[in-house]
């Protein structure tokens, strides 16, 4: 290859082609995608009255999402369920089905992941429904996983004096945890902890879909 | 044959002066040296291609064309499994093993209760040998669907927490599974909860918001 | 094969030659000082950020409470600085000065690079300090705030052009395999960027067309920029330092032309069993596992080229560390190709076995094929060899077996994690505990490099800001002739 043609020629064309085939493709015939019911009636329609889904976030949830861009949470934990037969991702109660397209379209920022150092949290807010575990686990994750390699997350906390009466959100820290508050000190989350709670809280893949019902 | 075959610097003489004219004679001496013993600039030979290189490709040209026709589904955009055949019968209603079934479903409560059942001392109460698990299954499916509040003793130990209602979570049928899994495991030894008796709990007290309290769940 | 007895009978034509070559030289002078000592100081800045990731794994409460340094973040942190300040850097050095060498055509107006090249490191500096405090976006590979980027994509085109300038005025009438990498990184780089920028964080395309968008841009940063400029450095590095035409031309077109089609797709390996339809997940496996060819084209090219001079190979510190970078590339792409197969994605996707591979592209082939065309270059453009062999038998060694046993520990750790994982009969956490072991093993690897660097690091300064040592002693080299 001497000339400048040829060389520019197959440069532009391999990467060209790839972008039409995969992204450009993609755009096109999944960009599109609107929330449906489970069911379709016969011409292939959402049935009125029943529920839409997925659903947008809630504000606090979408505040707490950021946080958990920012915290960079993604690296170790995915929010995809792969198919039954494929993993152990059914078994280990992670979704009750496989995650499809639909799943994600009302997400600006898609957050799939591709590690496993910890668990998935696609279906988080189903399968661990408990705020204060949540707290907890996030102030220090031994206290309520021990052995996990989940960094702490102390300073979405407060430390503070008790006042008269302990907070009523104030977490219950057990002793033996690293971070365990001095006498006469409370933890008590922060807006922050709030609302990366709220999040996960709001992830949840407990809706069928028309492409992908539930694996038995 | 190596990086530093030296060259006497005087041999190319007179046609150093094309060198940079801010070069000093020692520095252009030094080049020089450098320059000289580096090797030509590469080339290339013309080897043919090997033969079993062309075995090779043909063999994963074929794999690649049977692979692409045979796992994509027909290039549909809605279809995520490689095996997926257009005529498939939908597959029929699947018998449980209660157990098996509830070993799965106790994913929702292995994070609190953990994984043998032991608990968190000083945060979460133990299922394994505790003194509840061998209760009322109407209390039991009661605490599952509606979730428990304030402080409770298991066992003689104080705890004071929230557990969450699983009632929006769990159908029927799981919080039977997970409640008869948990009553026959790490120890315990008791009676499997029935599905109807589940959906009796949720009939009464389904769309009650509030968590219980230990002290409402004995008065009654 | 003595080029002695062919440069006696093309006297004329190889002072010409080298005249040529020492003006190319000076006129990269400053740019290539430049561009390779940033490159040095975030090797350091990413190695330091790697230690401090490494060690949050298996020592979760280290530096707990500090926000700056949680794991997401050092973990990005170190990521950006490797790639885009040390890879990058390092690549761009390499690649304009291989392309000036190779086209004959020295670069006017080295200044206007010499800008380009710090704008490119300022806003690398503001993209590593914005993930650190709290602009990390999430995106992989795209971790830095979108407010940088324009900065970095602008800087990057101000030095690409530079290859191309010297393209058009090149005064050589054949165009070497070296050329055409170069001019396909080039070129390919900027695009994946900027589509991925604008359909990802921008413009954010709906739903999943995110994750295909950024895997297709991920991989191909790895495939279409710093694969090619690794394997341009190789070509251009074995045959000249060994003193020996490259073994085909015909390998290396093939070479080229497979890589250029396949590499394009197979990123979507990234996504097997994710919420993608089933056939951009074969088209992703099936791609990858065609890169087998470009492989071993490749890798016979290279071997045949170099095989027969195992002494030469052994004594230049040029090409220890290419011939090791080589060698990994042609492991480290069939691993790859393996772990696209849907029954082995099934287990290594998710694990450290993954991370591993990353380091086995990046660090075994593509870093130490940065390191040996430095040890090359730098003495071409100071006119100073390098003071001390044996600052470069610790880096090697350090680095070899640091990488070595890296790359080992990961991936049996991470094959086991997969397994595992795959069983819910084990408990996740025990899974997590299991991999703890391996872990620790990382970060003990990690200081072995770390040292290797460091070694480095004190090697590059000294010789740059040393006093001039008289040339004609010879170059540095890591075993006399009489002992080979």
């Amino acid at each position: 290859m001497k000339n400048i043609t040829t060389i520019f020629l197959v440069i532009f064309s391999t990467l060209a082609f790839s972008w039409v085939g995969l992204v450009l493709s993609s755009h096109l015939n999944l960009g599109g995608l609107e929330p449906t019911t489970a069911e379709l009636d016969e011409e292939g329609n959402p049935i009125e009255g029943d529920t839409l889904n997925p659903q947008p976030l809630s504000g606090i949830a979408r505040t707490g999402k950021d946080i958990y861009v920012d915290q960079g949470c993604i690296y170790c934990h995915t929010q995809q369920v792969r198919a039954k037969g494929f993993g152990a991702d059914f078994e280990r109660g992670w979704g009750d089905r496989q995650t499809v397209a639909r799943d994600y379209i009302y997400q600006e920022k898609v957050l799939l992941g591709t590690m496993r150092t910890g668990p998935d949290l696609a279906n988080i807010g189903a399968r661990n429904p408990s705020k204060e575990w949540h707290y907890l686990h996030l102030y220090d994750p031994q206290a309520t996983s021990q052995g996990s390699i989940m960094p702490p997350y102390p300073y979405l906390f407060e430390v503070r004096e008790i006042g008269d009466t302990p907070s009523p959100n104030a977490l219950q820290v057990p002793a033996s945890s690293a971070f365990a508050p001095p006498a006469g000190y409370e933890v008590v989350p922060t807006e922050r902890a709030d609302a990366l709670v709220e999040y996960l809280l709001a992830l949840k893949i407990d809706y069928e879909l028309p492409e992908m019902k539930n694996s038995q | 044959m190596s990086e530093d075959n030296k060259k006497d610097p005087n041999s190319l003489g007179e046609n150093f002066k094309f060198e940079q004219a801010s070069s000093t004679d020692d520095s252009l001496q030094e080049l020089h040296d450098q320059l000289q013993r580096e090797k030509e600039e590469p080339s290339e030979g013309f080897a043919p291609l090997p033969l079993f290189m062309v075995t090779i490709i043909a063999a994963l040209c074929f794999w690649a064309g049977v692979e692409i026709t045979t796992k994509s589904a027909k290039f549909r955009w809605d279809v995520y499994d490689p095996n997926y055949v257009e005529s498939a019968e939908p597959a029929g209603p699947v018998v449980y093993d209660p157990i098996a079934h509830g070993r799965r479903v106790y994913n929702t409560c292995v994070a609190c209760h953990q994984a043998e059942g032991q608990g968190v001392p000083g945060a979460f109460p133990p299922l394994a040998g505790s003194d509840w698990v061998g209760m009322d299954p109407v209390v039991l499916s009661k605490i599952v669907i509606n979730g428990l509040a304030g402080p409770i003793e298991v066992n003689g130990v104080p705890y004071n927490g929230i557990m969450a209602a699983l009632g929006p979570t769990l159908d029927d049928e799981e919080v039977a599974a997970v409640l008869s899994y948990i009553r026959q495991s790490w120890g315990n030894d008791y009676g499997i909860v029935e599905e109807s008796l589940v959906a009796s709990v949720r009939a009464d007290f389904g769309g009650r918001a509030e968590p219980w309290t230990a002290e409402e769940l004995f008065a009654q | 094969m003595d080029t002695t007895a062919d440069t006696e009978l093309n006297k004329s034509e190889g002072v010409t030659e080298r005249v040529t070559l020492s003006k190319i030289d000076q006129s990269m002078k400053w740019a290539g000082i430049f561009f390779v000592a940033s490159s040095v100081v975030w090797l350091m800045i990413g190695t330091i950020f790697a230690l401090i990731a490494s060690i949050k794994l298996h020592n979760p409460n280290f530096l707990a409470s500090l926000e700056f340094f949680t794991f997401g973040r050092s973990r990005s942190a170190h990521l950006n600085a490797m790639i885009f300040g040390w890879a990058n850097n390092a690549a761009f050095a390499v690649a304009l000065w291989i392309m000036a060498r190779l086209c004959k055509s020295a670069v006017r107006h080295g200044g206007l690079l010499l800008i380009a090249g710090i704008v490119w490191n300022i806003g690398v500096t503001i993209g590593v300090f914005g993930i650190l405090t709290g602009g990390l976006t999430s995106v992989e590979w795209l971790e830095m705030p979108v407010a940088v980027t324009p900065i970095l994509a602008l800087a990057y085109i101000m030095i690409g052009v530079w290859s191309v300038v010297a393209f058009v005025h090149r005064q050589t009438g054949h165009v070497y395999v070296s050329q055409w990498y170069v001019l396909g990184g080039t070129f390919w780089f900027p695009w994946l960027y900027v589509i991925a920028l604008v359909m990802i964080l921008m413009v954010p395309a709906r739903g999943v067309v995110q994750p295909i968008t950024n895997w297709w841009f991920a991989h191909n940063v790895l495939g279409l920029w710093l694969t090619p400029i690794g394997l341009a450095a190789a070509y251009y590095m074995i045959p000249k330092v060994i003193g020996k035409p490259i073994y085909s031309y015909y390998l290396s077109l093939m070479g080229f032309w497979t890589l250029a089609l396949f590499y394009n797709w197979a990123g979507i390996h990234h996504l097997i069993g994710g919420p993608i339809p089933i056939w951009l997940q074969t088209a992703g496996s099936v791609a990858s596992v065609m890169m087998t060819i470009p492989v071993i084209v490749t890798g016979i090219n290279h071997h045949m080229t170099a095989v027969g001079n195992a002494s030469a190979v052994w004594r230049s510190p040029t090409l220890r560390f290419v011939v090791f970078g080589a060698i990994s590339y042609t492991l480290t792409s069939l691993i790859g190709s393996a772990m696209a197969l849907r029954e082995v994605n099934e287990v290594t996707h998710f694990t450290h076995f993954t991370v591993g591979h990353a380091h086995h592209g990046v660090y075994a082939f593509f870093t130490m094929i940065m390191f040996g065309s430095i040890y090359f270059m730098m003495p071409r453009l100071l006119h100073k060899e390098w003071p001390s062999a044996n600052l470069i038998y610790i880096h090697f060694w350090t680095t070899a077996l640091g990488i070595t046993g890296y790359v080992v520990a990961l991936t049996i750790g991470g094959w086991i994690q997969g397994i595992q994982m795959n069983n819910p009969e084990i408990a996740f956490l025990d899974v997590v505990q299991n991999t703890v072991p391996w872990l620790t093993a990382r970060t003990i690897f990690g200081v072995c490099i770390t040292i290797g660097h460091i070694a480095f690091f004190i090697h590059f300064f000294w010789m740059l800001i040393g006093k001039t040592q008289p040339l004609n002693e010879g170059p540095t080299l890591l075993q006399r002739e009489s002992d080979a």
